[in-house]
């Protein structure tokens, strides 16, 4: 068709595509339009001055794109080309998968908040909560190497995780937005935060590789009123940590709060489980034999102390809530079975698209010991003592939340928690 | 592992990259040069093991027009929105997947210099015109033009004449006015 339409043409004036064509040697031309040009060159001195003027531009314009030529690409170069498309469509499904940590990441620290801003009071569950989250951050332990062995977790201390929320885009702009203690706006959710059909449908999909029993977070959250310190000593067996200080503004009236004893079970189904991570090529984090695994979480009771919320405020009133609370539980155990958990992190760490800080946090922790706060950049984190015993201020950057973590040499968890910044936070701390 | 297009009994996806590969690179190369380049033409590949044309498996200048196209579409788009502008300054230091570049810090930064200047230039041309000058540049013959840009090879010709004084012509525009505010 290109011989018929140049043949066609070829009886038409000789025009500066043709002679372009015919500069290039393009076989666009026909033979015989070639030498009708070839001819016609040599009978036109206007047409062969033509020539020049084209090639002179061609040469010209060769010559400013010099600077973009490269070399063809060696047969080096094309192989290492399409060893990076090869891993990055592998990379692409474990990015996937990696997307899913972080998402379930996500909602749980979605789940974690709201269930702070609806019950601020129930702070207790942040407790529970954060043993819920080392479900999701597996802990290690040095000496853990066999590939199926029993492992306990229990923390005596504790260490930070910073996210970076730009590679967390779900955690943005909702840390820093919330007050504790008001209440989510009817008909509205937080960007990124997973609705309760999200959460049904996760829940389905995971029912297939995962079993959970759990009394953390059923019904009522893991608080309920008691009357007095003396009431909540009887339920914990041990004083109720109540401060001394409180930060001005705060009402001077407490309430307590029994957090119980919470349990949870997840029985991971190897088989199940196996043929989806060979799919994604991570088949190396679970063990190449054996039906299942099982992770137990064991939530010593807590107490809770609260000044200046009401967890019932609704509204503007809950908004504008000042307040503080002091939880004070055991420290909880986890006892993982039939998983290589130095394995799993260690394969995590390796996956693509793992923020290198985060995995670089990750190795670096005494993970056996050691809970695990994930914070996200838009909070700060000062390591520091109260009364002796090592802890851990995490604030909100414009001041509207601190937390203070520290655990007494009885092994007792302690969580300080209110709407001040750091060092008032610290202060009330040390006079628990 | 990679194998995917399947839509119209394509050619296997191996075969297609073997092929054309060094001249989507080569594309890409005048497009947004080297260090994005590798980049574009992985994007491009991907593009086309994902979501391959539907067009028939023995009809490859029609393969080759489409990765053309859209690697054409790549480059000017990279270049429009300079979205990777700040990866591709990174870029530049790496070491990962060296190419064969001058190692000259002083020529090299000559070379981009000029680099940005032809982008800017072809960036604000017309697309057909853009387009028929950066392929027949990478090395494309008139017919694999006509096929990318979607003309008659027979209009190859006369587009490229007018495409490349147009380029010229404000290239050298350019020139004089970055020459100018220099002086």
């Amino acid at each position: 068709m290109m011989d018929e339409q140049m043949n066609e043409r070829a009886m038409q004036p000789i025009d500066d595509g043709m002679l372009r064509a015919y500069l290039d040697g393009d076989p666009v031309l026909s033979d015989g339009a070639r030498g009708r040009i070839a001819a016609a060159l040599v009978e036109q001195p206007a047409l062969a001055e033509r020539l020049t003027v084209l090639r002179a531009d061609a040469t010209a314009v060769d010559a400013i794109f010099a600077p973009l030529t490269m070399p063809e690409p060696d047969a080096a170069h094309r192989e290492r080309a399409y060893r990076r498309i090869q891993t990055r469509l592998t990379t692409e499904r474990h990015a996937s998968f990696v997307t899913t940590i972080k998402e379930k990441f996500a909602d749980m620290t979605t789940i974690n908040r709201i269930a702070r801003v609806r019950r601020f009071a129930f702070a207790g569950s942040l407790g529970a909560l954060a043993v819920v989250l080392l479900l999701a951050f597996a802990p290690v332990t040095d000496a853990f190497t066999s590939v199926l062995n029993t492992f306990r977790y229990q923390p005596t201390q504790f260490a930070v995780i910073t996210l970076n929320t730009s590679q967390f885009p779900q955690l943005q702009g909702n840390m820093a937005k919330e007050t504790p203690g008001a209440k989510p706006a009817t008909g509205s959710k937080p960007a990124g935060s997973p609705t309760a059909q999200d959460q049904q449908k996760l829940m389905q999909e995971l029912s297939k590789y995962v079993s959970f029993t759990s009394s953390i977070g059923q019904g009522q959250l893991p608080g309920r009123p008691v009357k007095s310190a003396a009431e909540a000593k009887a339920a914990v067996g041990r004083d109720v940590t109540a401060p001394k200080y409180l930060p001005p503004g705060v009402a001077n009236t407490p309430q307590f709060f029994v957090s119980d004893h919470q349990t949870a079970d997840a029985t991971l189904h190897l088989n199940e489980i196996r043929p989806a991570l060979t799919q994604v090529g991570m088949a190396s984090l679970i063990p190449a034999t054996g039906d299942t695994a099982t992770v137990h979480v064991d939530a010593p009771a807590a107490s809770i102390v609260s000044y200046g919320f009401n967890p019932t405020a609704q509204g503007g009133t809950a908004k504008n809530q000042q307040g503080i609370a002091v939880i004070a539980m055991g420290s909880p155990t986890i006892d993982v079975n039939g998983l290589d958990v130095q394995g799993i992190v260690n394969t995590i760490s390796a996956l693509p698209n793992m923020p290198p800080e985060f995995v670089a946090q990750l190795k670096s922790a005494d993970l056996q010991h050691t809970l695990i706060i994930p914070v996200t950049d838009q909070q700060t984190v000062k390591n520091g003592t109260i009364n002796g015993a090592r802890s851990t201020t995490i604030s909100q950057k414009d001041g509207s939340m601190s937390v203070v973590l520290w655990i007494t040499s009885d092994n007792v968890l302690h969580i300080a928690v209110g709407t001040f910044d750091g060092p008032t936070m610290e202060k009330v701390a040390a006079s628990a | 592992m990679i194998e995917r297009p399947v839509a119209g009994q394509l050619p296997p996806f191996d075969t297609v990259f073997q092929r054309y590969y060094h001249r989507v690179f080569a594309i890409l190369t005048r497009i947004v040069g080297p260090d994005e380049a590798d980049d574009l033409a992985q994007e491009t590949f991907l593009r086309f093991h994902d979501r391959p044309p539907l067009r028939r498996t023995d009809d490859e200048d029609a393969i080759g027009a489409w990765l053309y196209r859209v690697a054409t579409n790549l480059g000017f788009n990279a270049i429009r929105t300079r979205k990777r502008r700040t990866a591709r300054e990174e870029r530049v230091t790496r070491a990962e997947l060296p190419l064969q570049r001058p190692l000259d810090p002083e020529s090299e930064a000559v070379r981009r210099e000029e680099r940005a200047l032809v982008q800017s230039v072809l960036v604000e041309m017309p697309d057909r015109a853009r387009a028929v000058l950066t392929l027949r540049q990478a090395g494309c013959s008139y017919a694999e033009i006509a096929a990318a840009v979607g003309i008659a090879p027979g209009s190859v010709g006369t587009t490229l004449v007018r495409a490349e004084a147009l380029f010229r012509q404000r290239y050298e525009a350019v020139r004089s006015q970055k020459a100018g505010a220099g002086t």
